[in-house]
């Protein structure tokens, strides 16, 4: 016979504290997040400013995919596709810079028969962009960009006379001026971020592989197309998704980097505007959520994509191989059945 | 090690508890859109901390205290600090709600604040470009009649203060502001003296009194190859937007009129032919052009003499051009900015809610302790005349010896708002104006297409079909 003490301590389940440990990220997570994500679902059938009560059906949408009659809606829906357009081409114009350059820096990190000296501190020079706050680079960029002679950037191209003094460039208000700005500030906060994730996976590759294509007589660019890139896909995957997602939300440069309340229609991407649509009285509740509710779906859309691309072509015909070789085994099977 | 470990447990868990606490404070401005209709409750919980915070136990002392709802406290803590003082009022029995937010973004917090009902409001700061949204809500102020005020109260308070408090839709007075920011023409003396010849505030307010005159005498610096009269098209906007002599928007459609066109081409005159600076007011390089001599003038409101345009346009005490600046009334009368007081419908403490308006605004001895005090330019004509005419105020010390007090009550005494206030202003103003900079810039080849752009610009920010845009 056990005591019941010995009954009782057998009984105490210590799984429980494991739980206890989690809910307060369970609770902040329900709260700031799946709370608002659902209740964004619903603002978007709801009315705007005044009408916020109101069930509406589809009509924010239709609104904004579609115009309307009435000059409210025929620029509300303006709006909406020009900013998802400056949402790509800005998304576009930092990424494949960013990709390109991450690359070839993180391939020559990682080069053992390069002896780059001072590894570290280029990595953690590179890298520090990103620690600043992006209200801090869009202060820093506005102050070098700043149109008019006293701008720094502007001063040095008129000392230099590559312009005129009476025609400085315009690179906060100018079209291409400013989402080139925006671009670059973005290619420079993020490299640094992208080459450590792509070093990191260089380094996972099996070292005998680079050895024997060395030993082959395999040159640097043979090594990296044959070798490097296609055993990195997943992560060059990896860092697509995540930087799409970023991308397509880009908030903070493209509503920092102007002068004044004074708007850059192009610059403005999907997430200003659902961001002044909702910081403006009457509050457009109802946009705003529309507008967010088109942007998850994009995103779900083009992440999706991005994940077929993933799937591994080789995998994919070796299942249809063991798929074809177990037929073949079942039809002999019948046959040899049928045989005796 | 075994304590190590311990202390890093709780490190841990501290920041978890951290971050999730952290949630209340931002929660509404971070957690995204939808989580507005949360807000309140956080800002609920908010007040309810400050209230113990300030040794008074919640519900029963938040039901006595008279809370001020303001988004920083520049102007609400020397505010009560003085009415205290002065009325032996106990300080307990005034709560500041300060929301601490950019001025922009406080109509936001109030209404949140406001949707719990429980939360106490007696009075609210408005700010200017602002206010009519609560003004002009029945369900959020109450009219100063209720308080006992009558219009014959405030005859002392310049006309246009008194204007900009009242509903658009009733017409009822329902805010008062203590403070008339009205503003005037900084020109540098010895430039205008060098160029124009100009000698005396007089002289100069010659050259400048109407837009004409203010072109012409643009023209004559430029010819002479001197400086921009201006230093931005945002700062000739703020004046000239008080120049319109009817309202932006009547019987519920937005007017675009000849007073819209013709401003656009003057300012595409100004613009291009550098007559003013392509630096944008509020840039980094903006106030720094005052040390150059590319700039012969700015137009400062009351609040500007300080630090925020003029003084840091000097380049400080002891700057540049310190002292060399002279203050004119301009092309004309124009105000710029200013909060006003206005008391909650929820308010449950009239009289001294009462006591406290009248101290800055129709009680003489208060107004004037306070714009000694705190060097401020007061609504009330009476109290402002006979501190120009007392003669202890020198003037601001970047006019070196001229006193701007004796322009701005002219100013001040000129705006005429009747009839012209909209609860659109601000955005319409706003879009006109990028519009317009548009069309200066280049962006738009005609005045037709930037017309086109700002009535878009508005009919994207007005979406409740409240103005009509053709």
């Amino acid at each position: 016979m056990k005591s019941s003490a010995q009954n009782k301590i057998r009984s105490i389940s210590y799984a429980k504290y494991g739980y206890y440990f989690i809910l307060p990220f369970f609770i902040v997570y329900f709260i700031f997040q799946l709370v608002p994500l659902i209740n964004t679902f619903r603002l978007s059938v709801y009315g705007n400013g005044n009408f916020a009560q109101d069930y509406v059906g589809m009509s924010n949408f239709k609104i904004l995919l579609f115009g309307g009659a009435n000059r409210t809606e025929a620029a509300l829906h303006k709006d909406v596709f020009n900013d998802l357009f400056n949402t790509l081409i800005l998304w576009f114009g930092n990424f494949i810079p960013q990709l390109a350059l991450s690359l070839l820096l993180a391939v020559w990190f990682t080069d053992i028969n390069l002896k780059i000296k001072g590894k570290t501190f280029f990595k953690i020079v590179m890298y520090l962009p990103n620690i600043v706050t992006a209200a801090s680079v869009a202060a820093l960029f506005l102050m070098l960009f700043s149109k008019t002679k006293y701008g720094p950037i502007n001063s040095f191209l008129i000392d230099h006379g590559f312009i005129s003094e009476n025609d400085p460039i315009d690179f906060v208000k100018g079209k291409w001026q400013s989402r080139g700005v925006i671009m670059f500030a973005q290619t420079w906060m993020w490299f640094g971020n992208t080459m450590i994730m792509l070093m990191s996976a260089i380094m996972g590759i099996s070292k005998s592989l680079f050895e024997a294509a060395d030993i082959d007589g395999a040159n640097s660019r043979q090594v990296f197309t044959k070798i490097t890139l296609p055993l990195l896909r997943p992560m060059v995957i990896y860092t697509l998704v995540t930087s799409m997602i970023g991308g397509l939300q880009m908030w903070d440069l493209p509503y920092l980097y102007k002068n004044g309340t004074a708007w850059n229609k192009s610059t403005e991407t999907i997430a200003v505007f659902i961001y002044n649509k909702f910081h403006i009285i009457p509050q457009n509740y109802g946009y705003s959520a529309a507008a967010s509710v088109i942007l998850f779906v994009i995103t779900s859309a083009l992440g999706c994509i991005c994940f077929a691309m993933n799937t591994d072509k080789e995998d994919k015909k070796k299942k249809a191989l063991a798929k074809e070789q177990r037929k073949q085994a079942k039809l002999q099977s019948k046959s040899s059945f049928g045989g005796f | 090690m075994k304590n190590f470990k311990k202390t890093l447990a709780l490190l841990a868990a501290l920041a978890l508890s951290a971050t999730a606490f952290y949630g209340c404070d931002t929660g509404s401005s971070n957690a995204g859109n939808s989580a507005a209709n949360d807000g309140g409750n956080s800002a609920t919980e908010e007040s309810k901390t400050e209230d113990s915070a300030a040794g008074t136990d919640g519900e029963a002392a938040s039901g006595d205290q008279l809370t001020i709802l303001c988004w920083n406290a520049n102007d609400s803590q020397p505010m009560v600090d003085l009415f205290c003082e002065k009325t032996g009022t106990d300080p307990s029995l005034i709560n500041i709600k300060n929301f601490n937010v950019q001025g922009g973004q406080a109509s936001e917090q109030y209404t949140q604040y406001l949707a719990n009902a429980d939360n106490d409001a007696d009075i609210m700061f408005l700010e200017a470009d602002w206010c009519l949204n609560f003004i002009n809500d029945d369900a959020q102020t109450l009219p100063l009649s209720e308080l006992g005020y009558s219009e014959s109260d405030f005859s002392d308070i310049y006309d246009y203060v008194v204007e900009t408090g009242k509903s658009t839709t009733t017409g009822a007075l329902k805010g008062i502001s203590w403070q008339a920011a009205a503003g005037g023409f900084c020109y540098r003396d010895d430039l205008a003296e060098q160029y124009l010849g100009v000698k005396t505030p007089d002289e100069m307010q010659e050259k400048v009194k109407d837009w004409d005159t203010f072109l012409a005498t643009a023209k004559t610096l430029k010819d002479a190859n001197g400086p921009a009269l201006s230093a931005t098209l945002g700062g000739v906007w703020q004046v000239y937007s008080g120049s319109r002599d009817s309202a932006w928007v009547k019987d519920g459609k937005l007017l675009v009129d000849d007073y819209c066109t013709k401003y656009a081409e003057f300012a595409h005159t100004l613009y291009n032919e550098g007559y003013v600076t392509k630096v944008s007011q509020w840039s980094p390089e903006w106030t720094p052009l005052g040390q150059t001599d590319d700039v012969m003038g700015f137009f400062v409101s009351t609040w500007g003499f300080g630090d925020t345009i003029l003084t840091a346009a000097a380049g400080g005490e002891g700057g540049a051009t310190f002292g060399k600046w002279k203050c004119v009334v301009g092309p004309s009368e124009f105000y710029w900015g200013g909060t006003w007081l206005a008391p909650a419908a929820r308010i449950n403490n009239k009289e001294l809610a009462k006591q406290f308006i009248d101290f800055f605004t129709i009680n003489e001895e208060g107004a004037t302790a306070y714009a000694e005090k705190q060097g401020e330019y007061m609504s009330n004509k009476k109290v402002m005349e006979a501190i120009i005419a007392k003669g202890d105020y020198k003037g601001a010390p970047v006019l070196g010896g001229q006193n701007q007090f004796e322009v701005l009550n002219k100013v001040a005494d000129g705006i005429d708002m009747k009839g012209k206030i909209t609860p659109y202003d601000a955005v319409i103003k706003n879009e006109f104006s990028n519009a317009v900079n548009g069309y200066c810039d280049g962006t738009y080849a005609t005045v037709d297409e930037a017309m086109d752009a700002f009535k878009d610009g508005v009919a994207g920010q007005i979406t409740d079909g409240s103005v009509t845009i053709d």
